[in-house]
């Protein structure tokens, strides 16, 4: 009888021990595989382009990106901004970037832009090859960037350009290349960044002692602030001797690092953003090789991107 | 003596080796959201569910990043922007089947839970009906009921407030079967 009720009290004390243990693992089963821990990591950056820099996200499958780009002109006096001659820049119209990137799946996309500055007409592909897991199982996302860009000027004649004072008509003697590669991480849900190695080839270049191939490495970074507010910023620094070189006639560079900061706003659909970039062109052969104006003498422009997604 | 022994064994037999667990790793739940401009629905495929028949205890599991949309903008804004996956990885529902159900002998009727739902990080007691058809050993639980943005805030920025509706709706159809330990 002694041990019996010993026995008893024991299963009454458990009992309630065992109920609560239920509760939990009730909990504990139906978690089990409710997280995808492989899950890819989505929305790195929010759209295709920072400022200047790609990012590694590519356009939805059958999905258009529909962007607008402007660079106007230059903010400061120095270099022929102000008020009076050009509102501060608004006047003058540096560059005008209109571009169809489709998604042919959810990772290529392929595009096409028309740009004012030297009427470059800009052909894309790009291609997602690697994608952030949650897990760390693959820390980074990388995807692969490559363009044709021809430059469509006629003021050199149609397609031709002038080499050792012979008039050139081949119009692919004007195009050039670009191959890059975006590595993006993105630091829990405020903060991404990403490096782009780039490579750029010229078949014409304007000055004999220019390069023709030029290595480039561009970082480009985005904070969120609010649910659809982000600052986000992007540089580039071009290896190339000539343009460390080259100095105009007053003894100031000719050429410059490109650097562009900017807040981004989205709304459902829409990425708005507005900066100021020291580059005058949009496309990367223009920004890598030809930034000639410099943040500290006003050579800043006021610019802006706006994509608009349309789901075909 | 025979009085203790009655106690051990009706706690015995209501609990721990009377237990039986039910569980679904593809149930079904989506969602709809219904305004004059437009119609967001979203579908996913990976709601756990368990069941436990003997307390009527019920746990349903569900991803938010498992839901698929028509178009892949807004299933990032959803995860993104709405439901902050990030930190709220999951929706569940915790409580309790009020009626016992398991020994009836027909094989559809209705049921009522009450217990705790948790969207968003936020939780909201609910009590809410579901349909359970009884087959072949399998119980198979569906329902629909709504969920209020407000209640779990959830908020809508004022750009897009007339294209999501306040109050959604939400389905869920979800075959257990006899839980085997992996």
């Amino acid at each position: 009888m002694k041990k019996l009720s010993s026995g008893a009290l024991t299963v009454l004390v458990l009992f309630p021990v065992l109920l609560s243990a239920q509760e939990d693992d009730l909990l504990k089963i139906a978690s089990e595989g409710s997280e995808d821990k492989k899950e890819k990591v989505a929305a790195t950056f929010k759209s295709t382009k920072i400022i200047n820099a790609q990012t590694n996200e590519t356009v939805h499958k059958r999905t258009l990106d529909f962007r607008v780009a402007h660079r106007f002109g230059n903010f400061g006096g120095a270099s022929g901004g102000g008020y009076q001659s050009n509102m501060y820049g608004i006047y003058t119209i540096a560059d005008v970037r209109i571009a169809f990137e489709y998604g042919i799946t959810d990772r290529l996309t392929t595009g096409l832009s028309n740009n004012k500055k030297n009427r470059n007409l800009e052909g894309l592909l790009k291609y997602r090859l690697l994608q952030q897991r949650k897990d760390n199982s693959m820390p980074v996302a990388v995807t692969l960037f490559g363009s044709v860009v021809v430059n469509t000027m006629k003021d050199l004649g149609n397609f031709s350009v002038i080499e050792d004072g012979k008039r050139n008509k081949k119009p692919l003697r004007r195009a050039s290349y670009v191959s890059q590669m975006i590595i993006a991480r993105k630091f829990g849900p405020a903060f991404s960044c990403e490096i782009l190695p780039t490579y750029i080839h010229r078949n014409f270049v304007e000055h004999h002692d220019d390069e023709n191939g030029i290595f480039a490495l561009g970082f480009g970074g985005r904070l969120k602030l609010t649910r659809s507010f982000a600052i986000v910023g992007d540089y580039f620094y071009t290896f190339s001797d000539f343009r460390d070189d080259a100095r105009l006639s007053d003894g100031n560079r000719m050429f410059y690092q490109s650097l562009g900061l900017g807040i981004e706003i989205e709304t459902g659909g829409h990425v708005f953003t507005i900066m100021a970039a020291n580059s005058a062109g949009i496309v990367e052969k223009e920004f890598l090789t030809d930034t000639r104006d410099t943040w500290t003498r006003g050579g800043f422009k006021f610019s802006f991107n706006i994509s608009r997604n349309f789901k075909l | 003596m025979r009085k203790i022994l009655f106690i051990i064994i009706t706690l015995f037999s209501t609990s721990s080796f009377g237990q039986t667990i039910y569980s679904c790793r593809n149930g079904q739940a989506s969602f709809y959201s219904e305004t004059p401009i437009e119609n967001i629905d979203a579908i996913s495929n990976s709601l756990n569910a368990v069941l436990n028949t003997t307390s009527g205890e019920l746990v349903l599991i569900v991803a938010y990043t498992s839901f698929k949309f028509k178009n892949p903008l807004m299933q990032e804004h959803f995860n993104e922007k709405y439901m902050e996956s990030d930190k709220f990885p999951n929706a569940t529902f915790k409580g309790r089947i009020n009626e016992k159900f398991f020994f009836r002998h027909d094989t559809t009727f209705e049921v009522t839970a009450t217990g705790i739902l948790n969207c968003h990080g936020v939780d909201k007691e609910r009590t809410e009906k579901a349909t359970v058809t009884l087959n072949d050993g399998d119980i198979r639980m569906s329902g629909e009921f709504k969920v209020a943005l407000k209640d779990h805030q959830i908020e809508v920025p004022k750009v897009v407030v007339q294209n999501i509706a306040e109050i959604i709706d939400v389905k869920f159809d979800a075959t257990l079967t006899p839980y085997k330990k992996e």
